[in-house]
């Protein structure tokens, strides 16, 4: 399936909170076994901020192997490209300590209860 | 240095003294401001009637210290004259402030102070598109260096708005200096700082130089479940690669960025309410052509 971000943010895509939704809608596409493509297409100007919600927060959910061969991420170009790395390289860093690994364990325990 | 808890008929005061600037010393004269002591009721008076010149961007945290004195009491301006008063009558601050008229820029070098609430973030981008990015004065900055730094603000203020809970929101400035191939934009709030933001998420109170060196150059993040701390570093490299200049003023402590010597703290004396962020964007400086990261599935 293909996500357009231009669809969710206009040509800014800088709101975490529109990154959340976005990060959801890739979320639920896995989960049911579908691959994504993310398009940027049309959008101007995106930030980490937006990012780290809508692509570094799925390191947190699948493994690298499940991203890479499920999702893409089109339409950047290299300058949002480079950022999107920075973004990438945190996220796996970020979700590999076992103290957010304990965070999220205890988020989804909530949300189950 | 400033003069403070002056005790005057009408109360008690700050003197502004000589030149205020965005140094270490400005900084610190604000933050005094913000803590003059007072009695029940009485009226602060932040006095310029000594001061000779106060940066244009220092509007913003000045913005901070006079809603900081107004959540416990009366507040007042006065001694505002020469060019002091000219360059906050052409940036707005005296008109928000005060209810005085603005003055004309005819340099065209201002760049207005507004406060935003925590959630206006698209009225910020609306500011920032009318007051920077068509600012008559930068048409010549090159359109690289001007989506860097539409980027770099964008991320300062979301990083303001979402972490600070600053309850006046978040006040910003700036100025152009066309000469110098130099622009200053200021974002401040008077929320929790760096290191409130990290004691919720860590349950432990960092001392402030501490907490910004730690999201600073650590990536430390006040987010439990998401990644955060890029946005910041990523103005720092750009800022770094460009010879532009970046201030954090937090708490009582201050940051400043530049090429050379790096990173250097300084102790304020007296404990900003709040956050205040300064950059220095040379606007002529090219960034640095972005390597080939490949494509996505490449990056991991």
């Amino acid at each position: 399936m293909q996500i357009s971000v231009l669809a969710v943010t206009g040509e800014l895509a800088i709101d975490p909170k529109e990154g959340q939704q976005v990060f959801g809608a890739i979320k639920a596409a896995l989960e049911a076994g579908e691959s994504v493509e993310v398009r940027f297409h049309g959008v101007k100007t995106v930030i980490s901020a937006f990012l780290n919600a809508a692509i570094g927060q799925l390191f947190g959910h699948f493994s690298p192997d499940v991203i890479r061969a499920k999702v893409d991420v089109t339409g950047l170009d290299a300058r949002d490209m480079v950022l999107l790395k920075v973004v990438v390289d945190r996220a796996k860093q970020f979700y590999e300590s076992e103290d957010v690994r304990r965070a999220l364990a205890s988020q989804e325990d909530d949300t189950d209860a | 240095m400033g003069r403070a808890g002056a005790v005057t008929m009408a109360g008690c005061s700050y003197s502004f003294a000589g030149s205020v600037g965005s140094d270490s010393s400005g900084y610190g004269q604000l933050a005094a401001a913000a803590n003059v002591g007072r009695l029940v009721a009485e009226t602060v008076d932040l006095d310029f009637s000594r001061t000779s010149f106060f940066d244009a961007n220092l509007a913003a945290p000045l913005g901070v210290v006079v809603h900081h004195l107004l959540r416990a009491g009366p507040a007042a301006i006065s001694g505002l004259s020469g060019a002091v008063r000219a360059i906050l009558d052409k940036n707005g601050f005296t008109a928000k402030v005060l209810g005085a008229p603005r003055r004309i820029d005819t340099h065209g070098t201002t760049i207005r102070y507004e406060r935003f609430g925590l959630a206006e973030y698209p009225a910020f981008v609306q500011y920032f598109r009318h007051t920077v990015s068509s600012h008559g004065g930068l048409a010549t900055v090159p359109l690289p260096n001007m989506r860097e730094i539409e980027a770099a603000i964008l991320e300062i203020f979301l990083n303001a708005a979402i972490h600070s809970d600053s309850e006046p929101g978040i006040f910003v400035c700036g100025q152009f200096f066309p000469h110098k191939n130099r622009l200053d934009f200021t974002i401040a709030d008077s929320g929790i700082g760096f290191a409130g933001s990290l004691a919720k998420r860590y349950n432990q109170m960092f001392p402030d130089e501490e907490a910004v060196r730690l999201v600073i150059v650590q990536g430390y993040t006040s987010k439990i479940a998401i990644t955060g701390g890029t946005g910041l570093r990523q103005v720092h490299e750009y800022l770094v690669a460009t010879g532009g200049r970046l201030q954090i003023v937090s708490g009582e402590s201050m940051w400043q960025l530049s090429r050379r010597p790096g990173w250097t703290p300084a102790r304020l004396g007296s404990r900003f309410p709040g956050t205040i962020v300064n950059i220095e964007f040379n606007t002529l400086t090219p960034p640095r052509p972005p390597a080939p990261v490949g494509s996505f599935r490449e990056m991991f």
